[in-house]
């Protein structure tokens, strides 16, 4: 059986289906709480985003208009979310120091990661490779944090990117270019082999 | 003799697959020959591969589905619930409004109109009234200045609308009748 392409499910969801809407929504709900819980960097946070995200995709179903492809149109919806979030988040500090400690993505997946590894060194060197990666790219403006997670985690390619992001697509490479540097600084120690 | 470096920009654009068909072969033949873009080339790959291992975990919680079926409805009966018709929230305020100064029109429209008493009649209220009662007995004459108080602390005697009707009424009656009877 085919499988159906996003785009002809979301232009059933616009004529009422709501059985596609379900297939969408089984699709695309892992990977979207991923780029929200990547993003704001907070498991709750980001399981709100991640609803409030589908909920505006299904209210504005009978306004679709196929003109991109559905992610791109469900990123960009996503995107603007997230950044709205970050601005929130970065005026109150109470909840800027508790979303910090509440990055749980970190202990389950160190948890997941170090199953097969008993070792409590390799355990602690896990547990500092995964807290660099993820202030590395938490150090990144905005934008270029996105495009970051955008490109690696959600595989999304650079002209989506900058459809996503409304800009053009020099300027995706360029915002990628300029991250990758910032990461490749910083997380120097982990590529010259060291925390392995 | 070794031909010029490639940009920084160029060799990331390359390792990041963000180049045409037509640059790729180019730049990838470079990178093949010489060791120091070869060597950048590596380490964006070794940079990705790093990347790679940031992996949190985000698996929806047990209630995502069923939390977002709850707020899609309820979302969608806030839209529909104005005599079915599609009614944002932003258009609540406006309608509700525009309700309310047709109600209070309405009302207005209905009320009895009052004329601004006499100052005449202002300076009288100020004297304490008797109790206001109306009897359709004729009132024994008392004291003339106490029974003039009493007419004027009426309510009714300040209905004008009603009074104005009455100089119909009284026009109609056959003459002689409206005197009152002893």
């Amino acid at each position: 059986m085919a499988i159906d392409s996003d785009l002809e499910l979301m232009l059933r969801v616009s004529r009422g289906d709501s059985d596609s809407f379900g297939v969408l929504l089984n699709r695309y709900r892992g990977p979207l709480l991923s780029y929200f819980v990547r993003m704001v960097r907070d498991r709750a946070l980001a399981e709100d985003l991640a609803q409030e995200a589908f909920l505006r995709v299904y209210q504005a179903r009978e306004r679709y208009q196929p003109e991109a492809r559905f992610t791109t149109w469900l990123y960009r919806i996503a995107t603007n979310l997230a950044l709205n979030a970050i601005r929130d988040r970065r005026s109150d500090p109470v909840v800027l120091e508790t979303a910090a400690e509440s990055d749980g993505d970190f202990a389950s997946a160190l948890d997941r990661a170090v199953d097969k590894r008993p070792n409590v060194e390799e355990r602690l060197a896990e547990s500092d490779r995964q807290r660099l990666i993820r202030e590395a790219i938490a150090a990144l403006p905005e934008k270029q944090r996105a495009a970051v997670i955008l490109h690696k985690y959600q595989d999304v390619d650079y002209r989506q990117i900058a459809s996503i992001l409304k800009v053009s697509e020099s300027a995706v490479k360029s915002l990628l270019f300029r991250a990758y540097e910032s990461l490749r600084v910083r997380l120097e120690p982990l590529l010259q082999g060291g925390l392995v | 003799m070794k031909t010029r470096c490639l940009k920084r920009e160029e060799i990331f654009a390359l390792a990041e697959g963000m180049t045409d068909e037509r640059e790729r072969s180019a730049l990838t033949a470079h990178v093949q020959s010489c060791a120091d873009c070869r060597r950048v080339f590596e380490n964006y790959h070794r940079l990705d591969d790093v990347l790679g291992q940031w992996n949190p975990a985000a698996d929806p919680s047990p209630w995502f589905d069923a939390r977002l079926r709850a707020e899609a409805a309820s979302r969608s009966s806030a839209r529909s619930a104005f005599f079915g018709l599609a009614f944002d929230r932003w258009l609540a305020v406006p309608v509700l409004a525009s309700l309310l100064a047709v109600a209070g029109l309405i009302v207005y429209r209905r009320a009895p109109h009052r004329v601004p008493a006499h100052p005449a009649q202002v300076a009288v209220a100020h004297v304490p009234a008797p109790a206001q009662t109306v009897s359709h007995t004729p009132v024994a004459p008392q004291n003339g200045a106490q029974e003039v108080s009493m007419y004027q602390n009426l309510s009714v005697l300040e209905d004008y609308d009603m009074l104005a009707g009455f100089d119909d009424v009284i026009s109609e009656l056959p003459k002689g009748s409206n005197k009152v009877a002893d």
